[in-house]
């Protein structure tokens, strides 16, 4: 065998060794979230790429050799399950660099940080300033972590007190003009239902390239032709229109009649309806 | 217009959105946005009642405009 092809056989071998690891492996060792999975990584790299170059090695040893540094993390990750002490061990810990808004200086001479470093991981997260960090954790994997104080956070809703509906996820029906079924009945819904909500919207599934449906059941669809305009669903905001129209009326009803009976009728209905405008206002809002 | 006729309007457009809730209640999967809905739709169904009972009394007291 010429050494070309002998180079081009061992790389196809490897390619397919090295998938399966990766396969039988997991996730895990792609993110490499810890020390060893770490290693083990570029270990395994390079002990591919130098059997398939390196003519004089056996093909076997190196399987050997990638098959050991695949199974060990992955038996390592099955005693870290188990136990607590194993993981802290191979897997580390975090440390503490900023607690109640001060510098830890200790832990970072620990780990070997200059404020320098620090500054520059805070910059990572978009922190600016040092004060305005309560907690900041050095993680096993060399990454920070902060924890703004509470006036440097977002806004939630939560902080303003507001009632948000719950979302689901939204479905994937159609995908490149194809209906995919398995959503379309998580949803509890068919075909024909699909089909007149694209009538509806006037359009025909072969020109829909993504429609998806969010958990109120509405259907929003992306067109291969993109001149085509869709017209934004109006339902909701038509639904919430109307029913203030209907409470201003019942006020002015309200106002104009002489009939005691029917004012207070007419007043105790729009305070019902109002009441129930502000209720339904977060589930219909855009 | 009379007031007979602007109350029946106001009456239909209730009907309209009370019958759009329940389209919409059906579709959704949230039990916490299903129940809103429903007590909406209630709400709505006694304001409708109520408007019904007046739009019959206003029938009666302007003859000429009968018939809903």
């Amino acid at each position: 065998m010429p050494d070309w092809l002998d180079i081009v056989v061992r790389s196809l071998i490897f390619l397919v060794i090295l998938f399966i690891i990766t396969k039988i492996v997991g996730k895990k060792q792609l993110s490499q979230l810890s020390f060893f999975e770490y290693v083990s990584g570029f270990t395994i790299g390079s002990i591919g790429s130098e059997v398939i170059m390196n003519l004089d090695l056996k093909v076997m040893h190196g399987i050997i050799g990638i098959v050991i540094f695949g199974v060990m993390p992955f038996v390592a990750g099955y005693i870290s399950l188990k136990s607590k002490k194993f993981r802290d061990v191979m897997e580390g810990k975090g440390t503490v660099f900023i607690k109640n808004g001060k510098v830890m200086e200790e832990n970072l001479k620990k780990e070997k940080y200059t404020i320098d470093e620090l500054m520059q991981l805070l910059r990572t997260k978009d922190v600016f300033q040092m004060s305005d960090v309560e907690f900041a954790v050095l993680e096993a994997n060399g990454e920070l972590n902060v924890l703004l104080k509470k006036e440097n956070q977002p806004l939630t809703a939560k902080d303003f007190g507001i009632k948000v509906p719950s979302f689901k996820e939204p479905q994937t029906v159609i995908m490149d003009g194809e209906i995919l079924d398995e959503p379309l009945s998580t949803i509890g819904q068919n075909r024909n239902w699909l089909k007149t909500e694209l009538e509806k919207l006037g359009v025909t599934i072969e020109n829909v390239f993504l429609g998806q449906v969010d958990s109120f059941g509405q259907l929003s669809v992306d067109l291969f032709d993109d001149k085509l305009k869709v017209a934004d669903s109006v339902e909701k905001p038509l639904m919430l229109a109307t029913m203030k129209k209907c409470q201003a009326d019942l006020e002015l009803f309200a106002l104009a009649t002489n009939v005691e009976e029917a004012k207070q009728m007419y007043s105790k209905n729009s305070k019902k309806l109002e009441k129930a405008i502000n209720k339904v206002t977060p589930l219909l809002r855009e | 217009m009379t007031v007979g006729s602007d109350v029946k309007q106001c009456l239909s457009s209730i009907k309209n959105v009370k019958n759009s809730l329940a389209s919409v209640e059906l579709r959704t999967e949230d039990e916490n946005a299903k129940q809103t809905f429903q007590e909406t739709i209630s709400i709505m169904e006694e304001i409708m009642d109520d408007l019904k009972k007046r739009v019959g009394r206003l029938e009666l007291e302007e003859d000429q405009y009968r018939g809903f």
